[in-house]
């Protein structure tokens, strides 16, 4: 969801608030695909097995 | 100045660790499991429980209870053989005293019908795991005492979740609120546990029906967002190279966060606070509910040598922290190196004192320090907190085990946070199905441009993606590291 109520635009950081509006928008296919069951469940295997990567055979 | 000679005088060593978090319940369960029963480990910390941290943040948000995040430590130390004094370190005297030359330190009681009284140790070897003193007194107004909240300690993050609470309940009457979340002082680090902190906020928001009606803003000493005091990270994604800034805006982007970057708090009142950026401008900013990250110090120690006089400055840097085996040589942003990190987190004064994790006096920033027309310092302090600091903790742990074993002159080992990877998972939103989180690893944590010349990382080591896989990756690592932190069986297969 996006909410674009501005707060008081003369206390907040406008080139930041630039930055962010000009931001690449995660599209609605994106957004389905973080949340599908399937696809997470692999990439809960990859992410886990690329932590043990970094952190002990790196490490070590 | 040295340690004084452990062969000859005793067969058995004592090693005195300060502090119960994570490097010194870590090293602490190491030692115990590799040391011979008559060697003695020793565990000093103030608190009666362990608080496995990352998790306070969903304690701030009402998704989990203290007791979900605190284990008692007496009971684990008791059934591992491990010496526990409920107790505050206040001085340190490691050439000892006239009448004793054996080095001790000295710390006061807190546990209940005891508070104040004074216990000496003797030690061998130290670890001081003291981690960070919270100092909410370097802005006034900041913390729980003052004018916002906290999510430092698991009971901060309780208040925290009552004043949200409050807050909810005032939107749900249809009033408009505005809540700033963030780091309450230019030199803050944990930047990361704020950013968390917004998001799991934002979905609490979105849950309870009242998104529309509440504004969102992150303050932050980042000069950039995605900055996390690491100095950003840069991974390849679908053949391209992004860079932490990029993600991190379109993260608060999609869900209508505002943000305040290269901010210095300089007094939060009731209701308001007043900040500087960069260029120097000053501004201020009103809120309803406010949980700003407070920065840290060392612990208060003072240290005094044979004679009583005072060496604390000698031991320790003005922030309070330990000096190790660092360069602390002064020197701008361009010229700094890799080398500059400590290796084996060993006192430069004293070798049979170490200070793993947050204890021990960075050489400088990770980020690039910068500092507005007004002389105002507004640069992240470096992260050294979670995996890092675990594992610096067993490597000191290995370090006294074979110094114990061999004798003093035993080789050191290392553990560079300019030669080591991190794992970081900043939640984004909890819950199994809807929860979501950014998975981020870093190769190494502090960036060495000398080997890595075009973003100071190993591409190989250095990524980030969110999704729900992210959130069950968190979710899990709660429970095992608390299973971990009680040395239920084969507690140490699981890596720091």
């Amino acid at each position: 969801m996006t909410n674009n109520q501005p707060v008081d635009r003369s206390s907040v950081d406008v080139s930041t608030m630039e930055r962010i509006a000009a931001a690449p928008l995660a599209t609605a296919a994106t957004l389905r695909r973080r949340r599908n069951l399937v696809i997470q469940f692999i990439r809960f295997a990859r992410i886990n097995l690329r932590m043990l990567v970094v952190i002990t055979a790196k490490h070590s | 100045m040295g340690c004084p000679p452990l062969d000859g005088e005793s067969p058995l060593a004592r090693v005195v660790i300060l502090g119960a978090g994570i490097a010194g319940h870590t090293a602490a369960l190491h030692l115990r499991r590799w040391l011979p029963k008559e060697h003695e480990v020793v565990v000093v910390s103030p608190a009666a429980n362990w608080n496995w941290i990352p998790s306070n943040i969903w304690v701030g948000v009402g998704r989990m209870t203290t007791k979900q995040v605190l284990i008692p430590l007496a009971p684990i130390y008791r059934r591992k053989g491990i010496t526990f004094h409920q107790g505050l370190a206040t001085t340190i005297r490691p050439e000892g005293t006239e009448a004793d030359p054996r080095p001790s330190v000295e710390l006061r009681r807190t546990d209940a019908g005891h508070q104040d009284e004074v216990v000496t140790l003797t030690y061998d070897y130290l670890i001081n795991a003291t981690g960070p003193k919270l100092n909410f007194a370097a802005t006034p107004g900041l913390g729980p005492d003052g004018h916002s909240w906290s999510v430092c300690t698991a009971s901060h993050a309780q208040e925290a979740a009552h004043a949200l609470a409050e807050v909810i309940a005032k939107l749900k009457r249809g009033e408009r609120q505005r809540l700033v979340i963030g780091t309450g002082h230019g030199t803050c680090t944990c930047e990361g546990a704020a950013f968390e902190y917004t998001f799991n906020v934002e979905q609490a928001l979105r849950e309870a029906g009242v998104r529309e009606l509440a504004d969102l803003v992150y303050l932050t000493n980042e000069y950039e967002l995605g900055d996390f005091g690491v100095d950003g990270l840069h991974f390849v994604q679908r053949g391209f190279t992004q860079s932490s800034q990029m993600w991190t805006e379109s993260l608060f982007r999609e869900r209508g966060v505002q943000a305040i970057t290269q901010a210095h708090v300089h007094e939060v009142m009731d209701g308001k606070l007043r900040y500087e950026q960069l260029d120097g401008a000053e501004h201020t900013l009103e809120f309803d509910f406010a949980m700003l990250l407070p920065p840290f110090r060392g612990a208060d120690l003072t240290a005094l040598d044979r004679a009583g006089n005072d060496i604390t400055s000698t031991m320790f840097a003005p922030s309070g922290f330990l000096k190790v085996d660092a360069d602390y040589t002064a020197k701008p942003y361009e010229q700094w190196s890799a080398d500059d990190w400590p290796h084996t987190y060993e006192s430069i004064a004293y070798p049979n004192i170490f200070a793993p994790g947050i204890a021990f006096a960075p050489p400088h920033q990770i980020s690039r320090p910068r500092t507005s027309p007004n002389g105002t310092v507004i640069a992240p302090a470096p992260p050294r907190t979670g995996m890092p600091s675990g594992i610096m903790a067993k490597t000191v742990a290995e370090t006294i085990r074979d110094r114990i074993a061999a004798g003093r002159t035993t080789r050191a080992h290392g553990a560079s946070m300019a030669t080591m990877g991190a794992a970081c998972v900043a939640s984004a939103g909890s819950g199994l199905r809807d929860g979501s989180a950014a998975a981020m690893t870093m190769f190494p944590v502090v960036p060495d441009y000398a080997k890595y010349p075009t973003t100071g990382r190993d591409q190989k080591g250095t990524s980030g993606e969110i999704g729900l896989a992210g959130h069950w990756i968190k979710f899990m690592l709660h429970y095992l590291f608390i299973y971990k932190a009680r040395a239920l069986p084969f507690w140490f297969l699981i890596p720091e």
